[in-house]
C-alpha cells in the first residue's frame, strides 16, 4: 500500500501534479535543445561552407583567371582540410572545362544551381561564389565612384553533412541520455515531493485510526513541515483533551458506580430492612391482631362471663400493643419525612422529671429494681424546650433499661455539660446494671428495625423503633445519644439536648398560660359561624362541642359537595376542611370554593396525614392552614383566631389538654373522679368486668383530649391490671389521682 | 574692380559650400549674381567634376594666388546639370575646368572662351575632343587648353634609371591608345640603354595570361596610362604579378604607389595649381596656345613597405622631387 499508492491519495496526486510538468518541462527542453544543436550545427555547416566559399572565391581568383592550376590545387586542399568540406568545383569563364577538386560529382548537380544560397543534393550541402576580381581604382583624380568588379568565374564547394549527422546523433544520444536522466530526476522528485507530504499524512492518518480504535495514547509526529506540525500538535492536543476527559469520565463512571454500588447495597440493605420491617410489623401487627380476632370470635360462643372478661382482657391487651406499635411507626415516619416540628414552650423541668420519676418508679418497682433520679442544683427549674418530645425520648430509653434490667437498679441522672448565653446543655445518663449490649452491635442499635438479635424481640417484644426515634429526637433537640455497654455488667445511655435558658419571659409565660388555662371559659370565638366538613359523625360532634364551647356557631358538611353548596348559600366566617370525604374531597372542595367566590372564608384543613405532600395540596388548593388530627385543641383554636383576625393581635389561647375546653375543668375532674371513684369500687369490689370499660373511658379522655402523659399512666394500668392484685391497682388508681392534682389543667 | 565685400562673400559662400555640399547650387547662384565682368580677365569659372579634397585644393591654390596679387574675380561651380551654367559661363572671361566630367560640360557648350581643362588624362581629353570638336587639334584651335595628367613617358624612364642602377628589362604595357607609339617607346628606352619589353595589351583577352609571360622575364614594369578600363583592369594583376616575380613597377599615380607600386611620378593639386596659373598668366600675356599641356610640374612618391620587401634603397634626392620635373 505504501509503495503503491492509490489513485486517490495524495502522494498519487502529488506525483502526477509534479511528473507531468517536470516531463513536458524535460521533453520541450530536450526537443528545444536538439532542434537548437540541430540548427546551430547546420549554421555551422553553412557558416563553414559560406566562409570556404568565400575564401576559395577571394583567394582563387588569381590562380583560376591566370590558370594557375598548381596554386589552384594548393589552395584548394588547404580548403578540403576543413571538416565537413567535401570537393571544389572552380570554372572560369574563360575556360570551358570545369577543375573539380576532391569528392565531387557535378553530373548530379541540378542545371540551375547559382546564387548565394547553399543547396542541398543527396547528403551534401552545395555553396556557390562566383570568382570576381575587383578592380583597384589606381587613377588619381578618379570621378568614377564605384568600379564592379570583373566575374572571371565560380566555385562550388561541396559539405557533407555526414559529420552533422554523426555529431547530430551523437548529441541526440547526449540529449536522449540528459532527458532521461532529468525525467529519472523528475520522477524521483516526485516521488520525495509526494512522499514528503504524503508520508507525514499517512503517518497522521495511521495515527488517527489508532486514536479512532481507542488509542489515546498514540502520538503523532510534530515534526517535519510546519502546516502538519500544526495539524499534529493539534491532533495530539485533541486526543490528549479526550483523553482526560475519558478519563475523567472513567472516573466519574467508578465513583458514580461505586456510589450507584453503594446506594444499590443501601437500597438493597432498605429493602431487605424494609422486609425484615414488613415481616417484623406483620409479625408484630399480625400476633396481637390473631389475638383480638380469635378472641373476639370466641366471645360470640363463650358463655361463660369469667372467660369472657378474660378474652375481653387480652383482646384489650393486644389492642393496646397495637396502638403503642401504630404510635411508634406514625414517630418514624414523621422523623423519617421530615423530622420532627417541636412544640417548644416553657415547662418546669423538676416538676417534668418528678412525674415522670414516678412513672419509672413503679415500672422499676414492678420488677424488684432500685430507681433513682438525681437531679443537679445547677439544673434550671423552668426551661423552654418540647416537653412531650423530651418525655418521650427519656421514656423510651429508661423503659428500656428496666426492661432490659433483671436485678439491681436504674439511675438517671441529670445535669448541665454546657451553657451560653442562650441555651442550656442538659445531659441525661441513664445507667443500669442490666444484661448488657454487646459491642459490635451497639452502633445499629440506633438503627430503625434493629435489636441487638431476634430472640430479644421474641423474649422482650417491641418494634426496634424506639432507640432510632430516640435519637431522631435528640438530634431534633441539638443533642447527641450514646451507649456504652458491657455484657453482664449494664448498659449507661447519655444522651444531651439544648434547651432555651430560663427567663423572665419564660417564667411569665408559664404562669400567664396557667392563668389562660384558669380563663377557659372565655369565648374566643363567640358568635364566630363555622362550616365544618367533617364526614365522621363522632368527629362532628366531637368539634361541634369543642368549638361551640369557645362561643362559635357551628354548621355541619357531611363532605365535600355539601361544603360547597352551603358555603354558596350561607355566609361563613371560617370553613374547617377535612381531607378524605365521600363525592368531593377536601382537597377539590377547597380549591371550587376559592375559585367561588374572591373573598371566599378562611380555610383550616383537617388530616390525619402528617406528609408535607398533603399539607402542601391543601394550602395550594386555598387553605390558610393546615391542623392533624388528633387535634390539638389550644393550636386549633389559636389558629382559628389567626386566621379570622388576621390583622389583630390574637390572644394566645393555652392550656393543657383540649378537654379544658371541650368540658369545664371542673367537669372534666369530676368526670374522672367519679370514672376512678367507680374504679375503685369496681376493684374493690373485683368486678373485672366493669373495670375495663371504666379503663376504656379513662383512655378515651385522655386520646382524644390530647392528654398523653395521663394516657400512658392509664395505658399501662390497662395493660397490667388483670395480672395485678388489687392493691397494686388501687395504687395504681391512686397514681391516676396524684398526677390529677400535680396537673395544671386540673386545677 | 574687384569688390571686396563682394569677394569676402564668395570665400565664405564657398566655404559654407564646403560645409553643405547640398547647398552648393544655390551659392553658386549667389555667387554668380553678384560677381562683376571685366574685358579681359574679370571674372573666371571654375567647374569641378566632383567635389573632392583635390579638387577643391587646387581650386584653392589657384584663387588663393588670385586674392593675392590678382584682381580676377571667380566663381566655382561644382558640375552638375543646374540650367545656370549657361548663363555664368557667358558672365566668365576664363572656365577653368577641373576633371574629366567637367571638361566634358564645358566641351559640349563649345564656348568661345578660353577653356583650361586640368585633371584629365590624354586620352580622356583626346576622347572629349573627338567628340565634341572632332578632333584635338580644332578642339585646341577653338580655345581648349588641356593640361593632362599623363607625365611623358620620359620621366618615368628616368625615374627608373635613378632608382634602379641595375635593371635592364623594362616591361611595358600600352594600351590601344598608346600603342600607336609603339616605336617611340621602344625609342626611348632603348636610348637609355635598356631593353624594352613592350606589351600591348589587348582588351578582350585575359589579361593575366598577357601580362604573365612580360612580367615574367622583366626587370621592372612601367605601365602606361591608357584609357580608364585598361588602367582599372590590368593595374590588380600587374601588381599581383610583380608580387609573384617580385619585381617593381613604376606607377603613373599616387593611388598605384599605394597599391602596391615602388614609386610613381604625377601631378599633384600644387603642381597642376601652379601650371595652371602659368597657363592663365600665359594666356593672359601671349594669348591662346595651339597644344596639348603636359606637366610641368610633378611629384614622385614611393612605396616604402614594397622597397623594403624589394631590398631597395630610395635615393634622398628622389624622395624630395617635387614641383617643376626635373627628370
Amino acid at each position: 500500500m505504501r509503495y503503491f499508492p492509490s489513485r486517490n491519495s495524495i502522494s498519487t496526486r502529488l506525483l502526477v501534479t509534479g511528473l507531468i510538468p517536470l516531463t513536458l518541462l524535460s521533453l520541450l527542453m530536450g526537443y528545444y535543445f536538439v532542434s537548437y544543436q540541430r540548427a546551430e550545427m547546420l549554421g555551422n555547416l553553412h557558416d563553414t561552407g559560406q566562409i570556404a566559399v568565400r575564401q576559395v572565391s577571394q583567394n582563387t581568383a588569381f590562380a583560376l583567371y591566370s590558370g594557375d592550376r598548381q596554386s589552384l590545387d594548393s589552395l584548394s586542399y588547404a580548403t578540403l582540410e576543413t571538416p565537413s568540406v567535401a570537393g571544389i568545383v572552380f570554372y572560369s569563364y574563360t575556360d570551358e572545362e570545369p577543375i573539380i577538386i576532391g569528392d565531387i560529382d557535378i553530373q548530379k548537380l541540378p542545371l540551375d544551381f547559382g546564387g548565394s544560397e547553399p543547396f542541398k543534393q543527396g547528403d551534401h550541402w552545395y555553396f556557390f561564389s562566383e570568382i570576381l576580381s575587383d578592380r583597384t581604382p589606381i587613377m588619381d583624380y578618379d570621378e568614377q565612384v564605384r568600379y564592379e568588379p570583373e566575374k572571371i568565374g565560380w566555385v562550388l564547394v561541396s559539405l557533407s553533412n555526414k559529420l552533422m549527422k554523426e555529431k547530430e546523433l551523437s548529441f541526440l544520444l547526449t540529449a536522449a541520455t540528459v532527458v532521461s536522466l532529468s525525467l529519472l530526476l523528475a520522477f524521483w522528485l516526485s516521488i520525495r515531493i509526494g512522499r514528503t507530504v504524503a508520508d507525514p499524512l499517512e503517518e497522521l492518518t495511521e495515527v488517527v485510526a489508532e486514536m479512532e480504535a481507542g488509542n489515546l495514547k498514540a502520538v503523532a509526529s510534530e515534526k517535519g513541515i510546519t502546516e502538519l506540525a500544526q495539524l499534529s500538535r493539534g491532533i495530539n492536543g485533541l486526543a490528549t483533551s479526550v483523553r482526560e476527559s475519558n478519563q475523567l469520565m472513567q472516573s466519574e463512571i467508578i465513583r458514580a458506580t461505586s456510589q450507584l454500588k453503594i446506594a444499590l447495597a443501601e437500597l438493597e440493605e432498605a429493602m431487605q430492612a424494609k422486609d425484615q420491617f414488613l415481616a417484623r410489623m406483620s409479625h408484630e401487627l399480625r400476633t396481637p391482631l390473631t389475638a383480638v380476632l380469635g378472641f373476639s370470635n370466641l366471645l360470640f360462643t363463650e358463655d361463660s362471663e369469667l372467660k369472657r372478661e378474660e378474652q375481653l382482657r387480652v383482646i384489650q391487651r393486644c389492642s393496646t400493643v397495637l396502638l403503642t406499635m401504630i404510635d411508634d411507626l406514625l414517630d418514624f415516619s414523621k422523623a423519617d419525612l421530615g423530622g420532627f416540628t417541636l412544640n417548644n414552650s416553657a415547662f418546669e423541668l423538676d416538676k417534668f422529671i418528678e412525674d415522670l420519676a414516678a412513672l419509672f418508679c413503679l415500672k422499676a418497682g414492678e420488677k424488684g429494681l432500685a430507681f433513682a433520679m438525681h437531679l443537679e442544683d445547677d439544673v434550671p427549674k423552668i426551661i423552654y424546650g418540647d416537653s412531650v418530645r423530651l418525655a418521650q425520648v427519656l421514656t423510651n430509653v429508661v423503659n428500656n433499661a428496666i426492661k432490659f434490667t433483671d436485678s439491681g437498679s436504674v439511675d438517671v441522672h441529670i445535669s448541665v455539660v454546657d451553657y451560653d448565653e442562650n441555651y442550656d446543655h442538659l445531659k441525661f445518663m441513664i445507667t443500669d446494671t442490666g444484661k448488657g449490649i454487646v459491642k459490635d452491635k451497639i452502633p445499629t442499635i440506633f438503627e430503625p428495625f434493629t435489636q441487638e438479635d431476634t430472640s430479644i424481640n421474641r423474649q422482650y417484644g417491641g418494634n426496634g423503633l424506639g432507640l432510632s426515634i430516640a435519637r431522631r429526637l435528640v438530634n431534633a433537640m441539638n443533642g447527641n445519644i450514646m451507649i456504652e455497654s458491657e455484657v453482664n455488667i449494664g448498659t449507661e445511655v447519655i444522651f444531651t439536648c439544648q434547651l432555651a435558658k430560663n427567663s423572665q419571659d419564660n417564667e411569665a409565660l408559664v404562669h400567664r398560660s396557667l392563668a389562660t388555662a384558669i380563663k377557659k371559659e372565655d369565648k374566643v370565638l363567640l358568635n364566630v359561624s363555622i362550616l365544618l366538613a367533617e364526614d365522621n359523625e363522632f368527629n362532628q360532634q366531637l368539634m361541634v362541642k369543642l368549638l361551640g364551647g369557645h362561643g362559635a356557631i357551628c354548621s355541619i358538611a357531611k363532605d365535600g359537595q355539601e361544603a360547597i353548596e352551603m358555603n354558596r348559600n350561607d355566609h361563613f366566617d371560617l370553613i374547617l376542611m377535612d381531607l378524605r370525604m365521600p363525592i368531593i374531597d377536601g382537597i377539590e372542595a377547597t380549591k371550587t370554593i376559592a375559585e367561588q367566590n374572591e373573598h371566599f372564608p378562611p380555610i383550616i384543613g383537617l388530616t390525619a396525614d402528617i406528609t408535607k405532600a398533603e399539607q402542601n395540596k391543601l394550602i395550594d388548593a386555598g387553605a390558610k392552614a393546615v391542623q392533624f388530627k388528633p387535634i390539638d385543641e389550644i393550636a386549633l383554636i389559636n389558629t382559628i383566631l389567626e386566621a379570622i383576625n388576621p390583622n389583630q393581635t390574637v390572644l394566645k389561647y393555652s392550656g393543657e389538654g383540649m378537654l379544658a375546653s371541650v368540658l369545664p375543668v371542673a367537669d372534666l375532674n369530676q368526670a374522672i373522679s367519679d370514672n376512678l371513684d367507680n374504679l375503685e369500687a369496681y376493684l374493690q369490689a373485683n368486678e373485672q368486668r366493669r373495670i375495663r370499660p371504666l379503663i376504656h373511658d379513662l383512655l378515651g379522655f385522655c386520646g382524644l383530649y390530647g392528654m398523653s402523659e395521663l394516657r400512658e399512666i392509664v395505658l399501662e394500668f390497662k395493660a397490667s391490671y388483670e395480672v395485678m392484685d388489687n392493691m397494686q391497682n388501687l395504687q395504681q388508681v391512686n397514681r391516676i389521682r396524684q398526677y390529677m392534682k400535680k396537673s395544671a389543667v386540673f386545677k | 574692380m574687384i569688390d571686396f565685400t563682394i569677394k569676402r562673400r564668395c570665400v565664405l559662400a564657398l566655404r559654407k559650400a564646403l560645409c553643405f555640399p547640398r547647398a552648393v547650387l544655390s551659392l553658386v547662384f549667389l555667387f554668380a549674381c553678384i560677381n562683376s565682368y571685366s574685358n579681359k580677365l574679370n571674372h573666371a569659372l571654375f567647374i569641378l567634376s566632383k567635389d573632392t579634397p583635390d579638387y577643391r585644393r587646387v581650386v584653392n591654390l589657384i584663387t588663393t594666388d588670385w586674392e593675392q596679387s590678382k584682381n580676377y574675380t571667380y566663381v566655382v561651380l561644382i558640375q552638375s546639370e543646374d540650367t545656370e551654367i549657361d548663363r555664368l559661363l557667358k558672365a566668365s572671361d576664363i572656365v577653368i575646368t577641373l576633371g574629366t566630367s567637367a571638361a566634358n560640360t564645358v566641351l559640349t557648350k563649345k564656348i568661345t572662351q578660353p577653356v583650361i581643362s586640368t585633371l584629365i588624362t590624354q586620352s580622356a581629353f583626346n576622347s572629349l575632343a573627338e567628340k565634341y570638336y572632332g578632333d584635338v587639334s580644332k578642339a585646341i584651335a577653338l580655345g581648349v587648353n588641356p593640361i593632362v595628367l599623363d607625365q611623358p613617358f620620359e620621366r618615368h624612364l628616368n625615374l627608373t634609371r635613378q632608382l634602379l642602377k641595375n635593371v635592364t628589362d623594362v616591361g611595358v604595357m600600352l594600351g590601344p591608345s598608346a600603342a600607336k607609339n609603339h616605336s617611340a617607346y621602344t625609342l626611348s628606352i632603348e636610348e637609355r640603354n635598356l631593353k624594352p619589353k613592350i606589351l600591348l595589351i589587348d582588351p578582350d583577352k585575359n589579361p593575366i595570361r598577357q601580362l604573365d609571360p612580360v612580367v615574367k622575364i622583366s626587370d621592372v614594369f612601367i605601365p602606361v596610362a591608357d584609357s580608364h578600363l585598361i588602367n582599372v583592369t590590368t593595374a590588380k594583376w600587374i601588381l599581383q604579378l610583380a608580387y609573384r616575380y617580385r619585381i617593381p613597377v613604376i606607377g603613373y599615380s599616387a593611388n598605384y604607389v599605394a597599391a602596391g607600386a615602388l614609386a610613381s611620378v604625377y601631378s599633384s593639386p600644387e603642381d597642376v595649381s601652379k601650371q595652371t596659373l602659368d597657363l592663365v598668366e600665359s594666356l593672359l600675356a601671349e594669348g591662346y596656345k595651339n597644344q596639348v599641356h603636359f606637366p610641368q610640374y610633378c611629384t614622385v612618391t614611393f612605396n616604402k613597405t614594397v622597397a623594403w620587401h624589394l631590398n631597395l634603397t630610395i635615393p634622398d634626392g628622389l624622395e624630395k622631387n617635387t614641383g617643376r620635373c626635373n627628370l
